[in-house]
């Protein structure tokens, strides 16, 4: 069987031991990797009763059977456990070539338990896991944790690590891999949850090559299609993520001042094409990318300088848009800030948009949030880059006002109370990202059911609705974004997809280059050596999605839950190219919960989950 | 038929809007096709078609309000306009 070790580590931090097993071919048929093996594990090792920050909640992390393989866009690992940000399932990912490393050292995943009351940290290499103090780690950031520990084994290893925040148990703390070229797993608070339990990093070190089943038909299927992924990812070579954001802007899909404002005619002063004319050096590959999205800046401003990586387009879209922050160098050194501590961009720029609303509705009395008077320079008034650069501090730092607005902003809402909860925007305590609902209804439907919150990627339904096709199940040609018929099957398959995306961990990216699901299961099957067919990958897709909400039903979520802020589901965007439209959800979650075989509460039916062959979870 | 052009493809055009006189009502497909020899200075257009529509260096955007494809058709009162590509997030 290729693509595999066959081997996951165990790493017991409260009794300090480390032990492996094998993983079987049914379990690789069945859950691929990567996501679907991470949501299998987790339900094997916990019960969603835990406490996310408390010592039975496992810290899984998994690669995928084309993670590691010269795949185009394969450089991807996934990280998965109970979000202590929103209290559910949590999962996320990360490009450049860690996991790939970790698949070069012997293993598919690990597996963290337990708890350690002194910091230490991994080194697996040669298929052994061992664990050394991180004493002297402790308190570093993300870029200098990456140097020490490069320092210690050697320039060519690769380090997963938590900065500052993850260490204070930040709620919106991320996990770091490479240093200072910050591929992120970053949404839902992952970094604290490996900071409860004392890891500060895992260092991962190998060359084993992933086999390959039929390596020859492997070559010829993605040569065919080579030249037209170089070709339809051209606009992301050339400006990255950064570059849609004029587009985005335009068609009314970015977050201006905390979702309130149509339009925003400054974002081109934050645009991928000025970071290119102003600050950018070169752009960074993931492991086995053809596209290179990732900018690489460098920058010396009156905030600091910057010499690594360059904004995305949600940091852009959350500190800039949403914050009115219209100073691309404010904005660089906010992501270099969120890097360095590891936290989150969106959830960050979100918790900060959220802050400017409340003060400038009188909702908040700032000192007695922050337990001491504010600067006035430090204001949190829209357009302030200087106030947000001193609340990313105090976030990252867990420090005064940065105590509550680290919580997220559903929590940070309850605590201050009032009528806080109407600035903020958030899906089952997730923070938005940077695309509005109303400007896509199938994203609205996507916020909704997403199994970790709100999230763009985990429906990816947006794709087909500016570029990408799926014949597959049926979309020939572009969607028209604002239909509100047949959005609950399209949604339910979009989801199964992704979900199989995530598991074998293929870049999503690669949709817009022209790969299709009859592509990825071609592709799965030379690596692998299995017969998958088109059917049968939907139908583990759907499996796995089905696997995340029985677990998120089990931790409470239901139809309630499957919603939007009011908001966005009540008050149209005044002006730009959304102007006007309200996603009729109730509709399309009806429609939703009958494609996918749910009750009228959300729960898979007795017959979906005997189809699924989910009776035991 | 109005044609205007976003910032930073304006720059690339070195114009902001354009009109054309074509039969109504024309394909986007069409459109691209007249504008490939209006600019043919540039390659924005030139290959715009030729692998069934990809919006690589553009996407068209009719009445400000919805993303086009290449079949889609356009009357003489429509504003059309070409954004650049948005494949972030």
């Amino acid at each position: 069987m290729g693509g595999y070790n066959n081997k996951l580590a165990y790493v017991n931090l409260t009794a300090n031991t480390v032990s492996w097993r094998m993983l079987t071919r049914e379990e690789c048929r069945t859950w691929i990797g990567g996501s679907g093996l991470g949501a299998k594990l987790l339900c094997e090792h916990s019960s969603p009763g835990i406490d996310p920050l408390g010592p039975d909640n496992p810290l899984i992390f998994t690669t995928g059977p084309m993670t590691g393989s010269f795949i185009p866009g394969a450089g991807r690992h996934q990280v998965v456990t109970k979000s202590p940000l929103t209290g559910i399932y949590g999962e996320a990912d990360a490009g450049g070539k860690w996991g790939t490393v970790l698949k070069a050292s012997g293993y598919d995943g690990i597996i963290i338990l337990g708890q350690t009351t002194r910091p230490v940290y991994l080194y697996v290499h040669d298929g052994i896991v061992e664990i050394f103090d991180a004493s002297a780690l402790w308190g570093l950031d993300i870029y200098d944790t990456d140097a020490a520990l490069k320092n210690l084994h050697g320039p060519d290893v690769t380090v997963a690590a938590i900065g500052p925040a993850g260490e204070q148990q930040v709620l919106m703390a991320t996990i770091v891999t490479e240093g200072r070229k910050a591929h992120t797993a970053g949404r839902g608070g992952l970094g604290a949850v490996m900071g409860s339990k004392g890891l500060k990093a895992i260092v991962v070190a190998g060359d084993r090559p992933v086999p390959v089943h039929d390596r020859q038909r492997l070559e010829r299927s993605i040569e065919a299609l080579a030249a037209t992924i170089e070709k339809r990812t051209a606009a992301l070579q050339e400006f990255g993520t950064a570059g849609g954001i004029t587009g985005f802007e335009r068609i009314g899909d970015m977050p201006v001042k905390n979702w309130s404002q149509g339009s925003w005619p400054a974002v081109e002063k934050i645009s991928g094409q000025t970071m290119s004319a102003t600050m950018k050096t070169g752009r960074s590959k993931c492991q086995s990318c053809p596209v290179g999205c990732r900018r690489t800046v460098k920058n010396k401003s009156r905030y600091g300088s910057v010499d690594g990586a360059g904004p995305e387009y949600e940091t852009l879209g959350m500190f800039g848009g949403a914050c009115l922050i219209d100073d691309l160098e404010a904005i660089t050194q906010a992501n270099e800030l969120c890097n360095r501590y590891g936290i989150d961009t969106i959830s960050t720029g979100a918790a900060i948009a959220f802050l400017m609303d409340l003060y400038e509705k009188g909702f908040v009395d700032l000192e007695k949030l922050h337990g001491a008077p504010i600067a006035p320079g430090h204001l949190p008034v829209w357009g302030n880059a200087e106030a947000m650069l001193w609340l990313i501090h105090a976030i990252g730092r867990r420090e005064g006002i940065g105590r509550v607005l680290g919580q997220g902003v559903r929590r940070a809402a309850e605590i201050i109370g009032g009528r806080a909860h109407e600035c903020a925007f958030h899906v089952k305590g997730l923070e938005m990202p940077a695309h509005d609902p109303r400007a896509f209804n199938s994203m609205a439907l996507g916020y909704a059911t997403s199994n970790r919150g709100a999230c763009h990627l985990q429906g990816g339904s947006y794709f087909f609705e500016k570029a990408a096709t799926m014949p597959e199940i049926g979309i020939t040609k572009i969607l028209d974004r604002f239909r509100t018929d047949n959005q609950g099957d399209i949604q339910a398959r979009l989801q199964d997809i992704m979900c199989l995306m995530d598991s074998m961990k293929l870049c999503k990216f690669l949709l817009y280059g022209g790969v299709n699901l009859t592509v990825i299961t071609e592709w799965l099957n030379c690596l692998t050596g299995f017969d998958y067919t088109v059917e049968e990958m939907l139908t583990i897709g759907e499996r796995i999605f089905n696997l995340k909400r029985l677990y998120n039903i089990r931790c409470g979520i239901g139809r309630a839950d499957d919603t939007l802020p009011r908001h966005i589901l009540e008050e149209p965007r005044p002006d730009g190219g959304a102007a006007g439209n309200l996603p009729p959800l109730a509709a399309m979650l009806q429609e939703y919960y009958q494609a996918r075989g749910w009750d009228g509460d959300g729960r898979p039916s007795p017959d979906t989950l005997a189809r699924l062959e989910l009776c035991e979870y | 038929m109005r044609i205007r052009f976003a910032s930073p493809l304006a720059k690339r055009l070195g114009s902001g809007e354009c009109t054309i006189d074509a039969p109504q009502p024309i394909t986007v497909a069409e459109v691209v096709a007249i504008l490939a020899g209006r600019f043919s200075h540039t390659e924005v257009f030139r290959d715009g078609t030729a692998d069934g529509f990809v919006p690589y260096v553009w996407m068209a955007f009719k009445n400000g309000r919805y993303l086009l494809n290449p079949d889609d058709r356009l009357e003489d009162t429509d504003e059309l306009e070409f954004i650049p590509p948005i494949m972030g997030g």
